[in-house]
């Protein structure tokens, strides 16, 4: 077990190495000079070529582009992350200052999406093709469809034309004052856990489905047990796997979708942040930020992996 | 192998053969009527899309300043903007751009990953053990993050918006056709042209392909719907195909630029977008279990060329 976590967490620093290349390249060897971005075309167009050398040397542009990948790998280690362009500040405090709120959304997300999906898809896989089941794949296939951030202005609309309500839109944390955080969370939480829910739904029912046909079920009900502990003690344990794997895999869609959706609620989250940084181009926090959402998800998929061993007693590596 | 299967497989080619194409359909329509409702309704949005400039009632870039923000009325049925567009023109052309770029997005992003998801099955090896690596980065990615990052870098407009989604859909398909490359290549008329000294890239072209085509279009039919939304959502946030171009996303970034937005500039793009999204979904799940071998082979045979590159011809 051991051996497979230390493989498994080189795999995982390996992918990221991979990422950050990546991430490198889109931003710095494609075309397009930051400076233009800083300084307006005009003062682009103004700028002495001496000045232009200053300013390029002052943000660490003007080093060779390996130098600057591993300075880059540097500021990483060090955890400061390095300076955004036009805000004093490092991309480790804005990081620190809007993370809490982005993951507070995710992972309340990922509680309303369990809360909705599995018993939804439990009452199908129960009686298939009966009403309830409609309602519910009905109800899935549509909120898989709806993007979550017009759902969210729909929501924030509706709140405010019926209602006068709007969140607060300066960032509130939770140990500062929970019930205006909560406020500022729940809309983006519920929006996107319900898309996720979805998808739960639909894969716990077809995973029951195929459990329930399988013969130690059968013998369970011969032997009289009552429906509620066949399907939640006997089948529910052997088909909430795959779900917990979807479940990771649907992480990547809440990270991107959050982005949106942060936008759509006027949340000033992590997300929010990594936009006003792509229009700003500020290329040092885009990098480090694209970063961390590919690390998290990345992260996330090596604990589901975990998961699996220590759920499931017959996978052993 | 014994006499019950042999009997089958000869059977089976003489029955394909007496159905014809509309045949084949028929019995689609039959088994999937709820896909192929999706279908018929995609396929309006597609027309809607190509006939915008004889469908559409106004210009849809024309600001009307006497006719600014105004609810749906006889004039205007989606009402107007705040600059007095009409929002009805604008989502009709909305459809031409959002479809255009999801159309070539999954054309070159889904065809590049399943082409190399081929190479990668039938060759594995190095070259497969690099691209599965190569994959898993970029699969590392959350799909609008990264063509977030990819459009930013490579300026905004249209080319950039299909090159970014077209890239977040590379590693998709390469895992799926990979794998179906994998079975494929394991089939014994695969081998017996391996073993008549065809070379790899015919074999590739002429015996791997094919197999591939129908995993392919349940694939990219998801994937439109899929590429509709990353597109969609780089308009709302500013990084997708630069204004005035009308796009479902562009419109919704529009509408709440206004203190109060207007609810009409809100509902109807975000309806075009769940349509729409909704009856390509739809369409790849009847497409999917009708694909499903022990549902119907009848239309796998249809997609594949009839009767023709059977796997299991003994």
């Amino acid at each position: 077990m051991r051996k497979y976590l230390a493989r498994r967490a080189i795999f995982a620093l390996g992918t990221l190495l991979g990422v950050s290349m990546i991430i490198f390249v889109v931003l710095r060897v494609l075309p397009g000079d930051p400076l233009v971005a800083i300084l307006g075309v005009e003062g682009h167009a103004r700028m002495q070529p001496a000045d232009r050398v200053r300013i390029m040397a002052d943000l660490g542009l003007s080093d060779p582009l390996p130098v600057q990948y591993v300075h880059w790998l540097g500021d990483i280690a060090s955890g400061q992350l390095g300076k955004s362009f036009f805000r004093g500040d490092t991309v480790r405090d804005l990081i620190l200052h809007r993370g809490p709120l982005s993951a507070e959304i995710a992972l309340l997300a990922l509680i309303v999406s369990w809360l909705v999906g599995l018993p939804a898809g439990i009452a199908s896989a129960v009686r298939p093709n009966g009403w309830l089941d409609a309602v519910a794949r009905v109800v899935s296939i549509v909120f898989i469809a709806v993007p979550g951030f017009w759902l969210g202005l729909l929501i924030v609309l509706a709140l405010l034309f019926w209602f006068g309500y709007k969140a607060p839109i300066i960032i509130v944390h939770v140990w500062e004052n929970p019930w205006q955080n909560l406020q500022q969370v729940i809309g983006p939480a519920i929006v996107l856990g319900l898309a996720q829910g979805a998808y739960i739904s639909r894969m716990s029912r077809s995973c029951l489905l195929e459990v329930i046909r399988e013969d130690y079920v059968r013998t369970a009900r011969a032997k009289g047990a009552n429906e509620k502990a066949i399907v939640l003690r006997h089948a529910l344990p052997n088909a909430i796997l795959p779900v917990i794997t979807i479940s990771g895999v649907l992480l990547g869609f809440v990270l991107g979708g959050s982005v949106a959706v942060e936008q759509a609620f006027g949340v000033p989250g992590l997300g929010r942040a990594l936009v006003t940084a792509i229009i700003e181009r500020d290329i040092i926090v885009v990098q480090n930020l694209v970063l961390l959402y590919a690390a998290i998800f990345v992260l996330v998929n090596v604990l589901v992996d975990l998961s699996y061993a220590w759920l499931d007693p017959r996978i052993r590596y | 192998m014994t006499a019950e299967t042999a009997t089958v497989i000869v059977d089976a080619p003489i029955a394909v053969r007496d159905r014809s194409i509309a045949r084949e359909l028929g019995l689609f329509a039959r088994r999937n009527p709820l896909s192929v409702a999706a279908g018929l309704v995609g396929l309006a949005i597609i027309l809607v899309a190509v006939f915008a400039p004889w469908i559409a009632p106004r210009d849809p870039l024309k600001a009307n300043f006497a006719r600014m923000n105004k609810p749906p009325d006889a004039q205007a049925l989606f009402g107007t903007d705040q600059v007095g567009r009409d929002t009805l023109s604008r989502v009709i052309y909305g459809a031409r751009t959002s479809l255009f770029v999801a159309f070539s997005a999954v054309l070159l992003g889904t065809t590049t990953g399943s082409l190399w998801g081929v190479a990668c099955g039938y060759l594995g090896g190095r070259f497969d053990l690099v691209s599965q690596r190569v994959m898993e980065v970029l699969q590392a990615f959350p799909d609008l993050i990264l063509a977030m990052a990819i459009s930013m870098a490579i300026g905004t407009g249209l080319p950039a918006v299909i090159v970014a989604i077209a890239v977040t859909r590379v590693p998709f398909g390469g895992r799926v056709i990979r794998s179906v490359a994998l079975s494929v290549r394991e089939m014994a008329y695969v081998e017996a042209g391996r073993a008549s000294g065809a070379s790899a890239l015919r074999i590739m072209t002429l015996h791997v392909l094919p197999q591939c085509v129908a995993p392919y279009l349940v694939l990219a039919t998801t994937h439109l719907g899929v590429a509709i939304v990353i597109e969609a959502a780089l308009g709302f946030l500013g990084v997708g195909v630069p204004p005035p171009t009308p796009t479902w996303g562009n419109m919704l970034a529009d509408a709440i630029t206004s203190l109060i937005p207007s609810w009409w500039l809100v509902l109807f793009p975000g309806l075009a977008i769940t349509i729409t999204v909704l009856a390509f979904n739809l369409l790849g799940d009847g497409i999917r279990d009708t694909l499903d071998p022990r549902l119907s082979p009848a239309f796998l045979r249809l997609v594949t060329g009839a009767g023709r590159a059977r796997p299991s011809s003994s």
